[in-house]
């Protein structure tokens, strides 16, 4: 077994960010924005604490995000939805992903299957996401929770945008020499699917998992400013901004505030997964890496005038762009072919 | 096609027959008198059993009766008819002017990927999509309508009637979902280009001496745009829901101000119809964007 010292640790840490800073900024601001959802409302005060002789107070000493129409602490209140907020978009990833993969798998692997499936995938996906949304929560508001409710609701969303990359990914697959090898020694399929397939899907799936986050983060925020979400008082970034809409021309910093907790952590969110998908995809990163030779280039240009640069080699230069993958649907994120 | 409507037509009837609290007691309010309750679920014909109920439904939509409207006291679809028109007026604006806004800037961002302008638009085209809509509508309407007051609040008015205020009133939710759409068709044109880039054929062109805009525009592009062209289609339902949400900020009488009247007031056929209508364009968009594939594409032309 090899230990990691700190200097080896500290070095690949390095190189990481070397190869990828973006990746490692958006984790680390990740990391960060679980750790202060999870610590933060340990150390604050309560979020529903009310001092109705101090509301709507403009950011101070006291408060340092101000307070809202009944005397509650801004910062509080949204440290406190940041646990729900995020507790609840990686509720719905983890179930999103999980029933995606399965689908994706099984229409992937048992061609007679994709029929029914697909066409099924096709008809969540056909509906407008916040309509989806709407109708799904309107229709649980009181039969279940309404943490329930939204998750469904958003699970039912984002499964198929899962099964879809997860099916593409499968059938590539499926076609590979190790999968055939695997069938005609006589392997059950659900081990050829749990043992050979699953793994190597899974790099394409922890990408789309990133975005489905990001996107949940987005529409939970959405069906909490519509009054579908979450109930006050319990708070979330979505319902904040609706609480503050009433007030907001007087008290704007109530609003910005959740806004800018929702941007943020999607944001970072999307960025880490446009990281992971170039270190995934060849074909990204294939593009990745001409840019960055092109800025390398530009800048040994620059400083070293007159002086021919040598090119560098280019792996991955003369990777062929593949035209057929344009014509599965979905945004190129999840056009993650054959690596 | 027509399976997909069957199906989310179906489970949405279902969906809406599982809440709890019957139309009548939102007409009548919750202190009616059990009987004249029932009177009224009888009379509206809530009292038979659901498979009857959905029966007759679908029987009436095939036909193109979408039911009547409680709320609206006339036909839900005459109802979405007078609404449809400034709910799909915007979302189609909001479509081509981000084709037109975001074609150049993707051209610029792959052709001169060093240049300051390419470098900040990427970064702002990731920063804006992580943007909720609905808080930048809130945000904007707070700079540009309460501070400075260049545009009005809410509101809409018919550009038949007066164009110049519609666009003035309609300035602010386009702004908001181009704030979305233009980044999202940039970051996808962009990756398609720079992706084209790597084949032999842009090689050729360059080699042949085509300018550069040459190579962009007409070597480029014709391939380049079919990715994005799917994630047009594809996102024009998340547009939909955009243009529905911010109809409820700046109060715009379209199909998201009935869809949330819909819901208040418990009107089943209404939120039924609303919810199949837009789901039916969602899905006519996203065939009209299949079709124009096969017309733009060749190889997709001889495979049929």
């Amino acid at each position: 077994m090899t230990r990691i010292g700190a200097r080896p640790l500290l070095r690949k840490l390095a190189g990481w960010w070397r190869t990828s800073p973006g990746l490692c900024l958006s984790t680390g601001l990740i990391v960060l924005l679980i750790l202060l959802s999870v610590v933060g409302p340990l150390l604050l005060q309560p979020p529903n604490l009310q001092h109705l002789s101090d509301k709507l107070q403009a950011p101070s000493g006291a408060h340092w995000l101000g307070t809202d129409d009944y005397g509650r602490d801004v910062l509080s209140r949204v440290v406190s939805a940041g646990r729900v907020s995020l507790g609840l978009g990686a509720a719905v990833t983890v179930s999103a992903v999980l029933l995606g993969s399965v689908i994706g798998l099984v229409a992937g692997f048992y061609v007679r299957s994709a029929g029914i499936l697909m066409r099924i995938v096709d008809a969540l996906q056909a509906f407008p996401v916040i309509i989806l949304a709407i109708a799904l929560a309107v229709g649980l508001n009181s039969k279940v929770p309404d943490a329930v409710g939204i998750l469904i609701a958003l699970t039912a969303v984002y499964t198929p945008l899962v099964a879809r990359v997860v099916r593409s990914r499968t059938i590539v697959l499926a076609r590979t020499g190790y999968v055939t090898a695997a069938k005609a020694s006589g392997v059950r399929g659900v081990q050829i699917l749990l043992r050979h397939v699953a793994p190597n899907a899974f790099p394409a799936i922890v990408v789309q998992a990133t975005f489905v986050y990001a996107s949940a983060l987005l529409s939970d925020a959405a069906l909490g400013f519509l009054g579908l979400g979450v109930a006050p008082p319990t708070p979330t970034w979505g319902n904040m901004v609706a609480d503050a809409k009433s007030s907001f021309e007087i008290a704007p910093w109530h609003m910005i505030s959740p806004g800018v907790a929702i941007v943020i952590s999607v944001a970072a969110l999307s960025l880490a997964g446009d990281g992971l998908r170039v270190l995934v995809d060849p074909r990204s990163r294939a593009v990745a890496e001409l840019q960055r030779i092109g800025r390398r280039r530009r800048r040994r240009g620059r400083s070293v005038e007159g002086v021919s640069v040598s090119e560098p080699s280019t792996p991955g230069h003369e990777q062929p762009a593949e035209p057929a993958a344009h014509t599965e649907h979905g945004p190129p994120s999840s056009l993650l072919k054959d690596s | 096609m027509v399976i997909t409507v069957f199906i989310v037509a179906s489970a949405m009837f279902f969906l809406l027959h599982a809440i709890p609290g019957s139309p009548a007691i939102a007409i009548l309010g919750t202190n009616a008198p059990l009987e004249s309750i029932e009177q009224l679920n009888r009379q509206l014909g809530f009292d038979r059993p659901v498979w009857d109920q959905y029966g007759s439904w679908l029987w009436n939509t095939l036909h193109g009766d979408l039911g009547f409207s409680l709320s609206q006291s006339r036909g839900v679809g005459s109802a979405i008819a007078d609404f449809m028109v400034p709910t799909l007026l915007i979302a189609a604006l909001a479509m081509v002017l981000s084709v037109l806004l975001a074609v150049p800037l993707a051209v610029h961002t792959v052709s001169h990927p060093n240049s300051l302008l390419s470098r900040s638009l990427l970064f702002l085209s990731s920063a804006l999509l992580a943007v909720p809509g609905f808080w930048l509508a809130l945000v904007l309407v707070l700079v540009f309508a309460v501070r400075i007051n260049a545009f009005p609040v809410s509101g809409y008015v018919n550009p038949t009637e007066d164009f110049g205020s519609f666009v003035h009133h309609v300035f602010l939710p386009l702004v908001v979902l181009l704030a979305y759409q233009v980044p999202l068709l940039v970051l996808t044109l962009r990756e398609s280009l720079a992706g084209e880039l790597l084949n032999a054929y842009a090689r050729t062109a360059r080699a042949k001496g085509a300018a550069e805009r040459e190579v962009m525009y007409r070597h480029l592009l014709p391939n380049g745009f079919l990715p994005t062209l799917t994630v047009l289609g594809s996102n024009f339902g998340h547009m939909l829901g955009g243009v529905i949400i911010l109809e409820t900020i700046f109060s715009i009488p379209g199909l998201g101000y009935l869809l949330s009247s819909a819901i208040g007031s418990r009107d089943y056929n209404l939120v039924l119809g609303v919810t199949v209508f837009a789901v039916v364009i969602t899905i006519l968009v996203n065939l009209s964007v299949d079709l124009l594939y096969a017309v733009l594409d060749p190889r997709v032309r001889s495979s049929r």
